[in-house]
């Protein structure tokens, strides 16, 4: 079972998301910001994050950073969603090629056909 | 009197210093030539008796001794003294060998003096000098003979003419120097005659120049004066033309300055008066010009950057490197600065240089550059502001839109046909919305406020009531389950003239506020006080507190605390920035103080009435 981790400070928003994604067969992991995904992800090193960049303590757009930092040869995916349209906000990007950018308002709809494309089995060994 | 007879003398003499000179110079020339004639006469005086005393002599010597001795012949030298006697013959002396006088003829009252002569040969003629009877003497003198037999000596004594013995000559001196003298009148006249017109000129000039008229000065003259008296006539008309022309040049350029100082005077007020700063270059990139806001801008005096190099009064390097850049081109330029001037915030600089041309002998010709330089960090600080807040406010907005959508998808999907997920989802929909609409609300309040589009709409309000209903309202809440509300107010509490409906969002922000940081079964404790033309309100909470740090920043727009007991409670930090300005549009004012864990305490204070209520009664 593929693991995702959860990160988000809104708490609805853990909710649906937690309750979709293990619906659809996923193992689902939470945290409320990024200090806290990023202690998750040092236990039990998901396969897929879903990430929130505006969180207290430390923000989605650094605990990315660091993950790659501290694991540089993780195949963890990442969605990093933000309703932030300024360019700093998406610019970094561009250096990770596992990180993808979702837009805010986001359909679960969609968010589960990502995650099932990014982890399939095709996409890891092409 | 004395003094201006004194006066009339020396101009008289001043006037006719020509003529004294010629006078002068006359009687030097006859004096010269007297003296001349004196001196001359006198040495030929000499010369006459030197050769008439030696012939004198020698013919004397020449008759034998006895003969001269002879009581029969002693006639013959008296005969030769009287033939002599026109001239300045003084004596004849005729002495034996030893001395004694023989025989002797003489002027009356000249005693011949002894003649002592040695007795070697070659002594024996001669000549000398001897004063006599305060006279000079000189003396001729030869052995005398009979025969082959020497037998005694002749002397023979003359009067050296003196000056005095010239006067026997003055008539013919006189009859040289005469016409000299006389003539010199005569010239003198003459001169003046032909220098006429010039002293005329001379006069008519001193008296143009007293008197300062413009008459033209016309000099008339004949003969040999008259082509120049024309040629100087026509040179003093340019001259007069001339002088009157660089007066006018003169009196104009005066008018012209006046009216150039004039209008750079009132062209620089002008100048500083603009909100920009202005600095002017001439062609050779030296400040000549700057306003009062350049000096203010760069905190520099006027003296400090007029005609000095920009690296010794501005401290700025890209102000500095562009000034440079301008001095060299001339051409239009611009550019955005940041400075840090006087280690302050960063000041955001738009400066523009225009080249400045002026028409120069029918040639646009390169005259300088105009630098103006604008402020713009206000307009960029309110730039970033407007930025900043609709950043803000599309995150807020997107933050519940996002869970809205998420559990509308879900409820939508057919999976979901869970009763329990749909009736949560419900419930989040309808929080989602609420939080949604409050903040909609909220941000338009705050927009009319700051935008003075909201005005006051003050009432008469009994403050019992009022603050009761507040109070009942929000304890009676589902929020307030667990929650002990305390309202401490005196009984009776005047009226207050304030706006209803905005005071009441205030005060429910502070008591919503209040509920939401609290602990479960904490307490939140509203109370009233009545002062003497004021209403202190305070609300207190039991709850999580607000770190020090974060307590100066709670009115700000947006402002929430990254505090984890902030965080996982919803809102989006406009509640205290709206009751701040409600407050103050009451001109009253809201402090807090809080204690981290323990418990938070917001003030209200504003007045029963309105000042300008106050004022009418």
């Amino acid at each position: 079972m593929k693991k995702v981790l959860v990160v988000d400070d809104e708490p609805h928003v853990r909710r649906i998301m937690q309750m979709t994604l293990q619906k659809n067969g996923y193992k689902v992991l939470v945290a409320q910001d990024g200090l806290a995904g990023l202690e998750m992800v040092r236990k039990e090193m998901p396969d897929a994050i879903v990430l929130d960049i505006e969180m207290p303590r430390m923000n989605g757009i650094d605990m990315c950073k660091n993950l790659y930092k501290e694991f540089p040869e993780t195949s963890c995916k990442t969605f990093i969603a933000s309703s932030r349209a300024e360019d700093h906000f998406r610019d970094w990007i561009e250096d990770y090629s596992s990180v993808t950018f979702l837009e805010k308002p986001v359909s679960v709809r969609s968010l589960v056909e990502r995650l099932a494309k990014a982890l399939s089995p095709e996409q890891n060994n092409p | 009197m004395i003094q201006s007879v004194k006066n009339k003398v020396l101009q008289s003499l001043q006037k006719e210093r020509m003529g004294l000179s010629l006078v002068a110079c006359a009687l030097l020339v006859v004096m010269g030539i007297s003296v001349m004639m004196a001196f001359y006469l006198s040495q030929y005086q000499q010369t006459q008796n030197r050769t008439q005393g030696l012939s004198l002599t020698r013919l004397v010597a020449e008759i034998p001794f006895d003969k001269l001795a002879s009581i029969k012949t002693k006639n013959t030298l008296k005969n030769i003294f009287y033939s002599n006697l026109q001239s300045d013959l003084a004596y004849i002396l005729l002495t034996d060998l030893s001395g004694a006088r023989v025989s002797e003829v003489s002027n009356a009252g000249v005693l011949a003096p002894q003649l002592s002569v040695s007795m070697e040969p070659t002594q024996w003629k001669g000549e000398r000098e001897l004063q006599l009877n305060g006279s000079t003497i000189i003396e001729f003198y030869a052995p005398i003979f009979t025969g082959s037999e020497h037998k005694g000596f002749v002397s023979v004594g003359y009067f050296l003419p003196s000056y005095l013995s010239l006067s026997q000559f003055v008539p013919y001196i006189a009859t040289i120097v005469l016409p000299v003298f006389l003539l010199t009148p005569i010239f003198y006249g003459l001169m003046r005659r032909e220098v006429k017109p010039l002293v005329s000129a001379h006069n008519d000039i001193s008296d143009h120049f007293n008197s300062m008229k413009n008459n033209p000065i016309e000099i008339s003259a004949d003969g040999e004066l008259s082509d120049f008296v024309g040629n100087f006539n026509e040179y003093f008309g340019q001259l007069r033309r001339q002088i009157e022309y660089l007066e006018v040049e003169k009196t104009q350029s005066q008018v012209n300055e006046k009216i150039v100082a004039y209008n750079f005077n009132r062209f620089e007020q002008l100048l500083d008066q603009l909100p920009d700063a202005v600095l002017a270059l001439d062609e050779l990139g030296s400040p000549i010009f700057s306003n009062a806001r350049m000096q203010s801008l760069l905190h520099v005096t006027q003296d400090q950057i007029l005609n000095s190099p920009v690296q010794e009064w501005c401290n700025e390097l890209p102000l500095r490197e562009f000034v440079q850049r301008c001095q060299k081109n001339g051409q239009v330029t611009q550019d955005t600065l940041k400075l840090s001037l006087s280690d302050g915030p960063v000041t955001l600089l738009s400066v523009k240089s225009v080249p400045v041309y002026d028409d120069i002998d029918g040639a646009s010709q390169f005259v300088g550059s105009m630098i103006v330089m604008k402020d713009d960090s206000a307009l960029a600080q309110m730039q970033e502001s407007r930025d900043h807040f609709i950043a803000h406010v599309s995150h807020e907005l997107k933050t519940p839109l996002n869970t809205l959508a998420m559990y509308s998808e879900s409820l939508l999907g057919a999976e979901n046909n869970d009763p329990e997920f749909k009736a949560e989802a419900l419930n989040v929909i309808h929080d989602e919305t609420e939080r949604m609409s409050e903040l909609i609300n909220n941000l338009l309040s705050i927009t009319q406020l700051e935008t003075g589009g909201m005005n006051i709409d003050r009432h008469r309000v009994k403050m019992n009531e009022f603050i009761q209903d507040i109070f009942d309202n929000v304890s009676k809440s589902d929020a307030s389950q667990s929650i002990d509300f305390v309202l401490e107010m005196p009984s009776v509490v005047s009226s207050v003239a304030i706006d209803k409906n905005l005071m009441r969002i205030a005060i429910n922000n502070l008591l919503t506020n209040a509920i939401k940081y609290n602990r479960e079964n904490g307490r939140v404790t509203l109370k009233v006080e009545e002062l003497n033309d004021q209403i202190k309100l305070s609300v207190s909470d039991t709850g999580i507190g607000i770190k020090i740090e974060d307590q100066p920043k709670v009115f700000d727009k947006f402002f929430r605390s990254e505090e984890e007991g902030v965080r996982e409670r919803s809102g989006h930090g406009l509640g205290l920035t709206l009751t701040r300005d409600i407050i103050n549009l009451h001109g009253g004012r809201i402090s807090v103080t809080s204690e981290p864990e323990q418990g938070t305490e917001f003030t209200i204070e504003f007045q029963k009435e309105s000042n300008l209520l106050k004022w009418a009664s």
